[in-house]
Formats: C-alpha cells, structure tokens, sequence
C-alpha cells in the first residue's frame, strides 16, 4: 500500500453496480490485502451483495464471477512460445558463454589459466544443481550452495582427449579419466559430480593431454609437455 | 463441456491449445469460484475443519487453480477417462489450501480431504460455526438495509432478495419494466454497500474528517 493510496469506499457503489472495471477490481483487491480497515469492509460488503443475490453468503455474487474470470483469463494460460524462446535464449547464451571460454581462455581472466602452449583448445564448463535447485551453469563470480552438486562439461581438440579432474578444498576429489570426444563449443557432459557437504571455495583443475598416464601425471602437478590445464575457483556458500 | 467425451477437446486440451483452454476456462471458472468459496473440507492435526475461501483470497486461489490444472505436466497426466469437473475441483481444493496456508489462514499440515463419501457428512454450512455466524451478519446487514427503503423499493427488494424472485417477475410485481427492474436492482444493490460503508465500516464521518484536518494543520503550522 503506498501513501497515497486511498480506501475503498468510493469503490463499493460501482462494485454493488456490477460497474467495477476489472482494473479497478484488482486494485480494491490489492489494497484490501493490505490494508485491516479495508479487508474487513470489503469482505463484508461482498457478503452483503451475495445474501441480495443469492440469499447465501457463500455464493459468489455475479460480478464476482464475470470480473475474476476477466481478470484471470489471460494469467492461467501456459505460453509455450515464450518458454521456446526462453530456450533458444538460454541455449544461445550457453554457445556464447563456450565460445567466449574457446576463443580466450588465457586472456587475463583470473578465472581461468592454462599452460600447455598456444594451441590450448580445452574447455571446462561447470554447473551446480541438485537438492531441490535447478541445475546452473556457475559462470563469473557465481557461487553454489553447501548440500549441492557440482556437474561437468568438457571439450577438448584432437591433440589432448584424455582428462582428469581434480578438486581441492573445500570439496576433493579426482575423477577417472575421461575420453573427451566433443569438441570446444559443443563440450559433453562428464559422469562425474562431487557433493559440497562444506563452505569455503573448491578448486578445479581439468588437466587435458594426449593420453591417460600423461593425464593424470599434469593433474598431479608434474610439467607434462603439450598438456592444457583449465583452472577454475567456485564458491561454495551456506 | 464434458471434455472426458470430446476426443477432439481432450487432444488439443492435451496439446495447449490456446482456443481449447480459452473454452474450458471460460465455461469452468464459475463453477470453481463456487466450490471454493462454498467451502470444503480439510484434514488438520488429526483433525477435519470446514473451510471456505474468503472473499478477498477468491481471485488468487482460483488463479492458482488453473495454472496448475494447464500446466503442461497437469494436462498430460490427466487420462481423459476419469471426468474433468472432479479433477479440476480436487486442483482448486489443493491450491486454496495451498494459498491459505501461505497467509497463515490454515494449519501448515492442513490438506483438502477428497470429497468422495461428501454425502454421509453434515453440510458445509451447517458444520462451523464460522460459517452460521457470517451467515447470520450478512442476514442482519441486509435486513438493515431493507428497513431503510421507501414502500416500492420495498416492496421490489422483498420480491427479487427475500422471496427469490426472478428480476423479470419482481418488475412484474412492482409495474417495473425488464430494464428498469435491472436499473432498480442495480441502484439497491449499490446502496446496500453504501449502506454498509456509513454503519460503521467505512469512511469518516463528519466528526472525524474534522480531528484528521485539525490534525494536519496543526503539525503543518507548527513549524
């Protein structure tokens, strides 16, 4: 209820009149909700209208009926066009966001460092879903909550298709190694999630290189020549 | 529209079509606005309580019914077998119960019972007192109201609100016209809520109108 925003008095003529628009209808509802002076009134002056009509308090009088359907018609109908363009959307933000990650990996965001060489074409996608919230992908400065999970994507070029990720920290864990069949821009998801059962920030490194041993050795932290290391720090909050 | 026997409405009920929902809706949402503020049965801490949906919660419980009875999980569950009305009516309990629990108007536990065997309980409004004692203020209001009316308005609200006559016969009765027996009805009925306003619910009398204008000017001119 804002300041100004006036009783309903004045609108209980045209509402006995059946001549309540359902805009004014809306508003007499809204500040009825908030406002104890005016719920009580209106509720009794709705139950004065329905005993007239009715001779029953627990019947909705007809401009119940006729202005709660009118303002309600165009609300209860499912818009699939806009959920496909919701989906297009956040598909198209998807490609951008793994695109952005492919073409500069290594170009001053602290996110992500790598060594390896120019030709690094890795890429680690990380979202966070699970315990009752809709799965995200974890972009930027975003954070994921104790309790949640956190799911991988990679893609890597033909040069480095084995992959090991490992997680220190807050949450620590090492996957096996994967065969990366995809490639950056349209990475596939890994078979392997780690639950934060606590606070603080997990670091992610995917170590990527041209087969399993070498692999694990660059997750290890040992120099492996033409391995990709893709660095990431998520938060993990209460 | 018995959409259980209508194969085409059925599958484009399913599909979302718009026309299809536009046409249930249109022909159900009186029918729900009337099963939910009649009231229905909830189950609560061991115990079953009546309850309605009050006039002010009326446009969100319905609201809520049919975004979920057209959700897209809501329509392909429903098997086309079992009637429609029943289904709809048992989302709208779910959904009320939900929006009043919200407000803390119900129990948190409280869930709507199912209305099957509806017939070996007492009638909703004989079963709470909340329900006899509203009944009984709404009575009180319009018998005010009527003592306050001239001979022919009498004698037409007698006719059309006490007696249940149709408009068209109360006319008759009174020498009324079809639209100048709507035009009455329309008037009387306004006036009952204007009536209503001045016993006591509604604005500032005279007296009052003064203390809040003193008021104003005295914290103004105190600067």
């Amino acid at each position: 209820m804002t300041f100004f925003e006036t009783h309903i008095d004045g609108e209980l003529r045209p509402l006995g009149e059946g001549a309540l628009s359902a805009r004014r209808f809306r508003r007499v509802v809204r500040h009825a909700r908030s406002c104890h002076r005016c719920a009580s009134l209106y509720e009794r002056a709705i139950r004065a209208l329905r005993q007239l009509e009715n001779r029953d308090p627990f019947v909705p009088a007809q401009v119940e009926l006729d202005v709660i359907t009118t303002l309600n018609a165009t609300r209860v109908m499912p818009r699939p066009a806009r959920r496909r363009w919701l989906a297009f959307g956040a598909v198209a933000l998807a490609a951008a966001a793994a695109a952005v990650l492919v073409v500069r990996p290594f170009e001053g965001d602290e996110q992500f460092r790598a060594r390896g060489g120019a030709a690094a074409g890795a890429s680690l996608r990380v979202f966070c879903g699970g315990n009752g919230a809709p799965l995200v992908e974890l972009k930027g400065e975003a954070s994921c909550k104790v309790g949640q999970s956190l799911a991988f994507a990679v893609g890597a070029s033909g040069a480095n298709p084995s992959m090991v990720l490992e997680l220190s920290g807050a949450a620590s864990a090492t996957s096996e190694v994967v065969e990366v069949t995809a490639l950056p821009g349209a990475e596939a998801p890994v078979a392997f999630t780690a639950k934060l059962e606590r606070e603080g920030s997990v670091e992610l490194v995917a170590a990527f290189a041209s087969d399993a041993p070498r692999a694990l050795s660059a997750a290890r932290g040992e120099h492996v020549s033409g391995a990709v290391l893709v660095r990431k720090t998520v938060k993990v909050v209460p | 529209m018995q959409l259980e026997q209508d194969r085409a409405a059925l599958e484009g009920f399913r599909r979302g079509d718009h026309a299809t929902l536009d046409a249930l809706y249109r022909f159900y949402s009186p029918v729900v606005l009337r099963t939910l503020a009649r009231g229905f049965r909830v189950r609560a801490v061991g115990s079953q309580v009546m309850t309605a949906v009050q006039p002010l919660d009326l446009d969100a419980a319905h609201q809520e019914t049919f975004v979920r009875a057209f959700s897209d999980a809501a329509r392909l569950r429903y098997d086309g077998l079992k009637p429609f009305e029943p289904w709809l009516l048992a989302i709208a309990r779910a959904a009320a119960v939900d929006v009043l629990r919200a407000q803390g108007k119900l129990h948190r536990e409280a869930i709507a019972l199912d209305e099957s065997g509806a017939e070996a309980l007492p009638a909703p409004e004989e079963s709470s007192p909340e329900h006899v004692a509203l009944r009984a203020e709404a009575a009180a209001v319009v018998q005010g109201f009527l003592s306050t009316l001239g001979a022919d308005d009498l004698r037409f609200a007698t006719a059309r609100f006490i007696d249940g006559l149709s408009q068209e016969k109360a006319g008759a009765l009174c020498g009324l016209s079809r639209q100048e027996a709507r035009t009455r009805e329309a008037k009387l009925k306004a006036a009952c809520l204007a009536h209503l306003g001045q016993r006591g619910f509604g604005a500032l009398d005279a007296s009052g109108r003064a203390i809040v204008v003193g008021l104003v000017l005295s914290m103004f001119f105190a600067r």
